[in-house]
């Protein structure tokens, strides 16, 4: 009879211990330094390569020299004589070959003809201006574009300047964030971690349950790619560009798009849960006044709060409700043909990318505070367990409500 | 050569060689290590009980069905190792490399959607259960490093796939391709090798059970 002896580490949940080291006699004490060999070798050989070679090469859409020229696509416009729409310089403001006459019909909002079946067939440059602009400069056709994000929207400008890699969005966002990591500094470096009063205890109590962890910890890796993709798409064009070039940025770009796309509604199903299990203690109270009167102790004294204080909660809200608009306007980019027109999928791309510089604002606190800037915080949501003397700096009401019901559960971990 | 030329022809065999061998070498090892000479007398069924616990134990048993951290470990690991496979054998970029490069495949690759969905539920099962590991005080404790590498270089493997989606970059199908051939290499020396051996270890208790007559 042939009995085979049990199998360690072969069940999922059950790690194979031993495995390696007891693998049998055809294969003995040799397996593991051969794997590490022929791993180290695979890495050291794609390292050389990647310093050796160069992949990607650009594709040209150059022409090859001596090709005959290719006239250019035509399009016409009611009432503009046809003629084509190459890109040659004018020769002077009106000259004989200024395309400006067409250029300014379509910015009007010319209707022609397409072969794609969608709505707003047929309208080359979209002519409306968003629902939160009220006043419409007509003029504005015969005046000089202003500069600005806000000013002198029209009705075919707003979008254009909003996606504007030098006055719109990408690089105002760029600053508003870059201010908002240089706050963050300066604060950490004037103040410093905040201190637990009275040094820690050494008596844990518990603050987060394991569902509560697992969420968070799993949100946090897909919050976190989602913003460094999401950012790199937005800000690219500004601030990668000119320090990468272009053909880098293109793969980058690529990547960054077909993740943010992916990760997206993983995201989305995340922050339910997050809302489910967080929900609990996140509800406003008269004791956020109190704290923030008190600067929520960030710029000394104490700052009493309950199970969460006024920050948590901004941000448990912040979270739950932008992120139920990045979660929207992310779907409705996700399918523009089925589920969006050509003004509702501006918006979003609008909402979108302004919702996710607010949240990425507010990522960028909590962690400095979760990590370095808050002594104790950290090891609370890894480990569940914090120390009383923590609790009772940060969420004195908490404690002494746990207290007062009998509800202090004790870490022994 | 190129790199990507490398990476998909030269690195592509010598890994994928790598992994057969030291898979059968592995599996081979495992099974030498049968038990020899005299054994009692069985006093059930050997055949039923293998058979018993390879198909019983892919759901919880009756004791731990009240746990919520069985659930989850289910539902999880069910998540992501199914969306694994879906993506492993039946997306277009897989399904075309294997008949180009292994023998043709009998099924027709899943959608664009199918894909996306089937990443979604992998990387949401993987993601959690990862976290897991962290933040659950004993699977922290019993944790290896080894556990840690395994699924890492799973998620990246995994990540930088979906990444590549777009086929449009040489470079990022050649990342993939060099993290999956690190991964092939990597498999036999690690507990990724449950993906081979978890029928074994089921097949092997469960005849050992049977022998005694013992219901597990």
């Amino acid at each position: 009879m042939v009995i085979l002896p049990h199998v360690p580490g072969a069940h999922p949940a059950a790690p194979a211990s031993r495995t390696t080291r007891r693998s049998g006699p055809l294969l003995g004490r040799w397996l593991v330094p051969v794997g590490v060999i022929a791993a180290l070798l695979l890495a050291v050989l794609m390292l050389a390569s990647v310093s050796a070679q160069t992949v990607d090469a650009p594709v040209s859409v150059r022409p090859p020299e001596g090709a005959a020229p290719v006239a250019p696509p035509t399009v016409r416009a009611p009432g503009v004589p046809h003629r084509p729409l190459g890109f040659d310089a004018p020769e002077n403001t009106l000259g004989s070959r200024s395309d400006s006459d067409i250029w300014r019909v379509l910015r009007e909002g010319a209707a022609g003809t397409t072969a794609a079946p969608r709505p707003d067939d047929g309208m080359l440059i979209e002519g409306r201006r968003p629902p939160f602009v009220k006043t419409p400069r007509p003029e504005i056709f015969t005046r000089p574009p202003a500069t600005g994000l806000l000013s002198d929207f029209t009705r075919a400008d707003w979008w254009s300047r909003i996606r504007d890699a030098e006055t719109g969005l990408p690089r105002i966002g760029g600053y508003f964030l870059g201010v908002v990591l240089a706050v963050i500094v300066l604060f950490a470096f004037i103040r410093g971690p905040i201190p637990v009063e009275g040094g820690f205890s050494g008596r844990r109590i518990r603050r987060f349950r394991l569902s509560q962890r697992v969420v968070h910890w799993s949100i946090a890796i897909v919050f976190v790619l989602m913003a460094l993709t999401g950012l790199t798409l937005q800000l690219g064009r500004p601030f990668l560009i000119p320090l990468i070039g272009k053909e880098a940025f293109s793969v980058i770009a690529t990547a960054s798009m077909q993740a943010h796309n992916l990760f997206g509604p993983v995201l989305i199903v995340l922050l339910v849960l997050l809302f489910v299990t967080f929900l609990p203690g996140n509800f406003p109270s008269r004791a956020d006044i109190v704290w923030l009167i008190k600067g929520g102790g960030f710029f000394g004294g104490h700052a009493p709060a309950g199970r969460y204080n006024l920050g948590e909660k901004g941000w448990f809200w912040t979270a739950t409700l932008i992120g139920a608009v990045l979660g929207i306007t992310g779907i409705i980019m996700l399918f523009p043909d089925d589920l969006g027109t050509r003004a509702l999928l501006e918006i979003s791309v609008f909402l979108h990318g302004a919702g996710a510089l607010i949240v990425v604002a507010y990522l960028m606190g909590h962690i400095y505070l979760g990590t370095y800037g808050t002594e104790g915080t950290f090891e609370g949501m890894v480990t569940g367990c914090v120390d009383e003397n923590w609790a009772r700096t940060h969420h004195e009401l908490w404690l002494k409500e746990l207290e007062e019901r009998g509800k202090i559960e004790e870490c022994r971990e | 050569m190129s790199l990507i030329e490398l990476i998909e022809g030269p690195l592509w065999t010598f890994s994928a060689t790598l992994f057969v061998i030291f898979v059968f070498w592995r599996l081979i090892s495992i099974l030498d290590l049968r038990r020899r000479g005299a054994s009692p007398k069985p006093q059930g069924s050997r055949l039923a009980g293998a058979l018993r616990a390879l198909l019983v134990r892919f759901v919880p048993r009756p004791p731990f069905t009240r746990s919520g951290r069985v659930w989850f470990t289910t539902v999880a690991g069910y998540a992501f190792h199914l969306g694994l496979f879906v993506l492993l054998l039946a997306a277009v970029p897989h399904v075309e490399f294997i008949e180009r490069r292994i023998a043709a495949l009998p099924w027709e690759p899943i959608s664009r959607t199918g894909f996306v969905i089937a990443a979604e539920i992998s990387f949401l099962g993987l993601i959690m259960l990862y976290t897991r590991r962290f933040v659950d005080p004993l699977v922290r404790r019993i944790n290896r490093p080894d556990d840690h590498v395994a699924s890492l270089l799973t998620f990246i493997v995994m990540l930088t796939g979906c990444m590549a989606l777009g086929r449009q970059s040489a470079f990022l199908r050649g990342l993939h391709m060099g993290f999956v051939e690190l991964w092939l290499i990597y498999f036999p020396f690690s507990s990724l090798m449950h993906t081979f051996t978890w029928p074994i270890s089921r097949l092997v208790t469960g005849w050992e059970a049977g022998r005694r007559a013992v219901r597990w």
